[in-house]
């Protein structure tokens, strides 16, 4: 098993049990998408609902960063996760 | 023949000899430049030699609005001016929105020209094709706010808009700006330079229509840009209720806003004190720009139990940056307060905070002293000091006022070169609010931006947002940036800066599309008939012949530079710690981007290619 960090901000901690940060252990080898499923099993189905439109494409604005990097400029999905890493969901957010 | 869009005039008043004349706009001018920045450009590289002191005479400011504004299209209401900067030496942009930028269309011009310098301060008048220069020995020396509201009483026309000068602009403060309302043409000194040809105010009133070529058209066009907006998983209702400070957020769990002076970015947060949360308890309106349905500007209130009490301001995400994180401030009132007293006195909120936090450290490290501040401590966080400071520098005031007046690179040229690696700027322009560490495409864009660190000429979305437009990118990677950073320069460019449109549109709504929404909105009401890749071939255009100018004014590829902090110091905790930009990424970088461009290693661009842009 693996340990984790889940971070997200502005209103999408609401589907992930009003937790901006929370540690999360998982099986070795596991990839993003088995992160999200856990959290749906833990919180509901509105997080995987708010991030994936299929199985290998995100909503719309919405970016995944683990440990800084954003997984849809590799595997997206699919990208694997090791002990410590840390994964950043962002909601849409724009303006600057 | 331009049948629509354009007014076919730009006005051309010289300030030295009162001498006022229109020249019509030629169709070949609209084709190769569109307009707002590319005529701008197009006019400094053409009529200011490139050596020419910008707080002389020999300086021209273009004031220029593109085809879009003052149409139905929306989110068109924006004008460039462009001008030789004081601030930096290079060519100088800058942009406003507002009300003013439709009624020079609504007046009849596409562009008016400033050149010269008036003996004694005066102020323009152009009411349709009645254009006066009127004195203004009773507005010199009032602030922006009271300029505009005097204007209108003693001229009895209330409908007049306005764009003028404070203190700031008057003191020649080379990071002084232009106020139009409440917006501002913000960066690189252009307030100095309308100061120096002692001209306080542009006062516009005009009664003319923008033609519409092909209704149609232009109707389906306009169609399914708003289609595109509604779309958008962000503008509605997120962006338009809170405004550009709702990424203050994601910026910090980025890892890359910077904080004191870009000594600890990443180590110290800002989302608990003036994140979106909080300052949205601030916002008592929106406050739009002409034609825009989104009303991204925030009007924020400050009331209780604060000094800074009755503050009214519209801080974008920038200024959440420059008077907070950067100068390590977290009392939200003082940046609703800073806000507005920049405003009022006509200076720009991004390079007064960043210069202000500079002096933090200088302070801090025991360069500079309490004896400079006339007995008074500057350190990062005092929030007291730093609003202080404001005033003092917009009036040039002896001691700090002056010594900070002049922006970053003057303040640590004045103080010598080990202070160099932590001033924080590009070509003088002092860095945006994003650590640039964490976000390599958006830094390259400030290296190599014509008009020095400006993250509006070339905003990496997709490194900041993740947009996966044209591809998706790990922002901490220098592969693939070069070439990136060239489409995003001559997008932005081509679709915001000349046709003009808000720059946001592009991120938030139309990045897939944006370069065939612009050619068909264009096409729409001129008659012209633009296709997408020559609409991003007017993108190329402007970026070479900025360069062009930029390279006569003596700039090389050694300019194209970081502040050493960026590339010796990595970031040591949070969303991008451990990333820098040494000097050979920096290279690699950039040997990719001036290949992109077709310009030689040392970043000029070649015969070849002048040749096939018909510049040069």
């Amino acid at each position: 098993m693996i340990n984790i960090t889940v971070r997200t901000i502005f209103g999408m901690d609401r589907a992930v049990g009003s937790k901006k940060v929370q540690r999360l252990t998982i099986d070795d080898g596991s990839r993003v998408k088995d992160v999200i499923e856990k959290l749906s099993l833990l919180y509901g189905d509105e997080i995987r609902d708010a991030i994936m439109e299929s199985s290998n494409k995100p909503k719309q604005g919405i970016s995944i960063l683990v440990n800084g990097r954003n997984i849809f400029a590799y595997e997206g999905f699919a990208y694997e996760l090791n002990d410590n890493d840390e994964m950043l969901i962002l909601p849409p957010v724009g303006g600057g | 023949m331009l049948k629509g869009g354009y007014m076919g005039k730009i006005l051309r008043v010289n300030l030295t000899t009162g001498n006022i004349s229109v020249e019509e706009l030629g169709e070949q001018l609209a084709r190769e430049y569109i307009g707002g920045a590319g005529f701008g450009i197009k006019y400094l590289y053409e009529e200011v030699p490139a050596d020419t002191d910008p707080l002389s005479p020999e300086n021209k400011m273009i004031f220029a609005s593109g085809p879009l504004s003052g149409t139905s299209a929306p989110c068109a209401s924006r004008m460039t001016v462009v001008t030789k900067s004081p601030l930096t030496g290079a060519v100088g942009m800058s942009t406003s929105g507002g009300y003013f930028p439709v009624e020079l269309k609504f007046a009849g011009y596409d562009a008016v020209i400033i050149e010269g310098k008036s003996e004694n301060p005066v102020y323009l008048l152009i009411k349709d094709d009645q254009v006066t220069i009127r004195k203004a020995d009773k507005i010199w020396g009032m602030n922006t706010f009271d300029t505009q509201t005097f204007l209108k009483h003693d001229l009895h026309e209330q409908n007049l808009r306005i764009a003028c000068i404070g203190p700031a602009g008057e003191n020649l403060s080379k990071m002084a700006c232009i106020i139009n309302e409440r917006r501002a043409f913000g960066r690189k000194g252009v307030g100095a330079v309308m100061g120096s040809k002692n001209l306080k105010a542009i006062a516009i009133r005009g009664t003319s229509k923008v033609e519409i070529a092909n209704e149609k058209e232009f109707g389906e066009a306009r169609k399914k840009m708003l289609e595109a907006m509604k779309e958008s998983p962000v503008l509605y209702p997120q962006f338009s209720k809170m405004g550009t400070p709702m990424i203050v957020d994601a910026i910090n769990e980025l890892g890359i806003f910077p904080s004191e002076n870009y000594r600890n970015t990443g180590e110290k947060l800002y989302t608990e004190s003036i994140g979106a949360e909080e300052s949205s308890k601030t916002i008592i309106a929106s406050e739009p720009c002409y034609g825009c349905p989104v009303g991204c500007s925030q009007l924020r209130l400050v009331r209780g139990n604060s000094k800074y009490i009755g503050a009214l301001s519209d801080p974008e995400y920038e200024t959440f940056y420059s008077f907070g994180g950067v100068t390590g401030v977290t009392e939200l009132d003082s940046i609703i307060a800073a806000d507005n007293l920049c405003d009022k006195l006509g200076i720009d909120t991004m390079s007064t905070g960043v210069t202000i936090a500079f002096a933090m450290e200088l302070f801090e490290k025991g360069i500079l002293t309490e004896e400079d501040f006339g007995g008074r401590s500057l350190k990062f966080g005092d929030h007291e000091a730093m609003y202080d400071t404001i005033t003092e520098i917009a009036y040039r005031k002896q001691g700090i006022g002056e010594l900070l007046c002049d922006g970053t690179k003057a303040l640590s040229n004045k103080l010598g070169k080990d202070t160099q690696k932590f001033a924080m700027h590009v070509k003088g322009l002092e860095l945006p609010a994003y650590d640039p560490r964490g976000a390599k495409a958006h830094g390259l864009n400030y290296v190599t931006s014509y008009t020095g660190a400006d993250h509006n000429r070339g905003y990496a979305f997709q490194e900041i947002f993740g947009i996966p437009v044209p591809a998706a990118y790990d922002r901490f990677e220098i592969q693939g940036k070069g070439k990136l950073t060239k489409w995003n320069q001559d997008v932005r460019t081509a679709t915001c800066d000349c046709p003009t449109m808000c720059a946001f549109l592009l991120d938030m709504a139309l990045p897939a599309i944006a370069l065939q929404n612009t050619a068909d909105l264009i096409n729409g009401v001129s008659g012209l008939d633009f296709t997408a890749e020559e609409v991003e071939k007017v993108g190329e255009r402007v970026n070479n012949i900025a360069r062009l100018f930029n390279i006569e004014a003596g700039f090389t590829r050694a300019d194209d530079v970081f502040p050493a902090r960026i590339m010796e110091e990595p970031l040591k905790a949070g969303g991008a710690k451990g990333q820098y930009i040494p000097q050979e990424d920096l290279d690699s970088m950039l040997d990719e981007y001036y290949e992109a461009r077709g310009w030689t290693k040392e970043g000029v661009p070649t015969e070849e290619r002048k040749k096939e842009l018909g510049i040069g």
